[in-house]
Parts: structure tokens; sequence; C-alpha cells
């Protein structure tokens, strides 16, 4: 491939960065989702807000099925928040990578 | 009857795909590389199905602009012919390449649909029709051997049976048969006529285009089309190119995942 076709084909991918940058959210959108004792949670900064609040440790949870889900406070929101960071910082570094992209 | 230890035994699961060449594709290969695939990336083994009919449906084909054969027809019978307890159903172009799907293992359902999509040119209707049920899709779907879900699939046999008549009923927009609307007017029926809220999570990338090139570079997808490129996260898709899927592009690209 020559410099002019190589630059022709970086800048058709440059365009698409709204677009990539959509898809890219749908699939972080599926990811924040987890799983604790036969529930289904999406993790949310509301919902980590809500259980690190919570004064009691034994709390029913709403999951994504609609079904109250026991759970025991410090175990969910541990696992909760590793699972938030994990994804969010995937999220990021993905997210840098398509605009480094952008710049060409 | 000592359930505690029913409820402990081993459960089996894998992968099941229907395939049934046509005079313009061939999708038992491609049902095998795609299963291929997903057998690898979710460490469950795989079962490839013939249709029990050998009749046709018309499905639109992008790569073309012509209508050509497909059949699309019993899906129902996957509740008899799957032989695991736990059941995850693709249709032969819907290429897995994450572990999300694994996780819906781990939640009590009896059947589970994928209600959401989206597509990387154009954005899909809302529902099958201006006043009809929100669209689900059939292109991947979930179940386990339970009285509800053998029920799920009895109505789904009912509704391809009586097509018509369910098709006036829901106010489908389009007369030809899919699974899509099938599956939709059944889950309805079953709910009580109320839209389920269960779900496969997530939505689902469907690549509406003919394409030309998929490759991975690390975390990333490249898809070329005629025009363009994207870069998506690798991420289950449905591809509707069946002439990429057949081309050997993607069969390098099976062999590099």
């Amino acid at each position: 491939m020559t410099d002019t076709n190589q630059l022709v084909e970086e800048i058709r991918l440059a365009t698409n960065f709204q677009t990539n940058k959509k898809i890219l959210r749908e699939k972080i959108q599926t990811d924040l989702h987890m799983t604790h004792n036969g529930g289904l949670f999406k993790i949310t900064p509301e919902l980590i807000a809500f259980v690190k609040t919570w004064p009691i440790d034994e709390i029913y949870l709403e999951d994504t099925y609609q079904n109250p889900v026991k759970i025991d406070r410090q175990t969910f929101l541990d696992t909760a928040q590793q699972h938030y960071q994990q994804v969010m910082n995937r999220w990021h570094n993905e997210y840098e990578e398509l605009r480094k992209i952008r710049k060409i | 009857m000592n359930t505690k230890n029913l409820e402990k035994s081993v459960k089996s699961r894998g992968i099941v795909a229907f395939a049934a060449n046509t005079e313009t594709t061939d999708y038992v290969s491609i049902a095998k590389q795609t299963l291929t695939v997903a057998s690898k990336i979710l460490k469950l083994p795989y079962t490839i199905l013939e249709p029990t009919t050998s009749d046709f449906n018309q499905r639109y084909d992008i790569d073309t602009g012509k209508f050509v054969q497909w059949n699309n027809f019993n899906r129902y019978s996957v509740y008899e012919l799957s032989p695991y307890d736990e059941t995850l159903v693709i249709d032969a172009d819907y290429l897995i390449l994450d572990k999300n799907l694994n996780s819906i293992f781990e939640t009590p359902w009896d059947y589970l649909l994928q209600r959401n999509s989206h597509a990387l040119t154009q954005e899909w209707p809302n529902t099958m029709g201006p006043n009809s049920l929100p669209f689900v899709w059939a292109t991947v779907f979930a179940f386990r051997k339970t009285h509800r879900a053998k029920l799920f699939f009895d109505l789904v046999k009912r509704i391809q049976n009586n097509y018509g008549y369910y098709h006036s009923l829901f106010n489908i927009r389009e007369r030809n048969y899919r699974n899509d609307y099938a599956f939709a007017m059944a889950d309805y029926i079953l709910n009580g006529y109320c839209i389920n809220t269960q779900s496969i999570p997530g939505s689902m990338l469907t690549i509406d285009q003919k394409i030309k090139a998929i490759t991975v570079n690390g975390a990333k997808v490249i898809i070329k089309d005629e025009d363009k490129s994207y870069v998506v996260p690798k991420t289950n898709m449905h591809i509707m190119s069946k002439a990429y899927l057949q081309s050997d592009d993607f069969k390098n690209f099976v062999d590099i995942i």
C-alpha cells in the first residue's frame, strides 16, 4: 500500500469516531453487569453509593430481572467496586485508543 | 425425592446452531467456524443441528440485493434436539468474541432472549410494526429443559403453524415468517400478555452491511466495509454478510482468534 493510500485509509478510519465511541459504550454497558447470589446487577455509581451507605449488613436488592436478591452488604460492595473499577479502566483505555486513531 | 442432590448435580451445558445449506450459502461451513470460535471463547461444547424440515423460506441478502433461500423453520424443535440441559442457541452468523454469555447461566430463568440490538449503519425500529410488540432477536437465546421452556417452544410451534393468524393479531409489519416475531409473540403470551423484562444483558451488535475484511488488533476489532472502517471492541456480533462469512478472510480471522 502506498503512503497516500495508507493516509486515505487512516482518514476514513478517523471519520467514524462517533460510531466507534457509541459501539464501545454499548459494550461497556453490557460489561458492567455482574451476577451475585443468583441475581444479575448492572453496577452503577448510584448502586455502589447506596450499598456503601446502607447501615444494615443484610439487604435485599432488586436485580436487573426485577427480583429481590439477598446480599451481604460488604461482600457485594467489594465485588461490585472491583468489577466497576475494572470495566471503567478498560473503557478509559479503549476510549483513549479510539481518540488517538481520530487524531491521525 | 432428594431434591438437594438434584440441585447439586452437574448439568450439561453447550452451544447449538441450526445449519442447512442452500443454493447460495454454505451455512454448515459458516456454523462450523462460528461455533468453533464460540466454543473456544466460552469453553463449552457445541453441536450443529439440521433443521427438521427441508422447506425453505426467503431472506434479503445484503451482498447481492436479492431474496435468497433460507431454512429458518422449526427452530422450536431445539428443545427436543439439543443434547444439553442448558443450551445457548446461536444463528450460524452470530460470532461470539467475549465471555459475557457464560454469566447468564449463573441466574435463574427457563429461557432467555436477546431484546436489544444496535447496528453499525442504521437504527433498528423498536417494535415489530407500528402498533406491535417490542422487537426480540432470535439470533441468540438460551434455555433450560424445564416445563416453562417447553411451553415456550410449543407456543412458537403453534405460531409458526398458524402464522397468518398471529401475524394479523399482533400487527407485524413484514409478511415473511421470522423467528424473531414468533419468539416475541410466544414470550408475550406466556408472560400473561405482558412484556417480559428478562433478557440477555446488553445490546447485540449487528454488522448490517457488506464486509470486506475483519481484523483483530489487540483488544480492538477493525471492520472494513466498502467505504469505511470501524473500530469496535471485542464483542459478540451478528454478521449479516454471508459472502464475507464464506470468504478466506473470515477463515483467517477464525484461525487467529
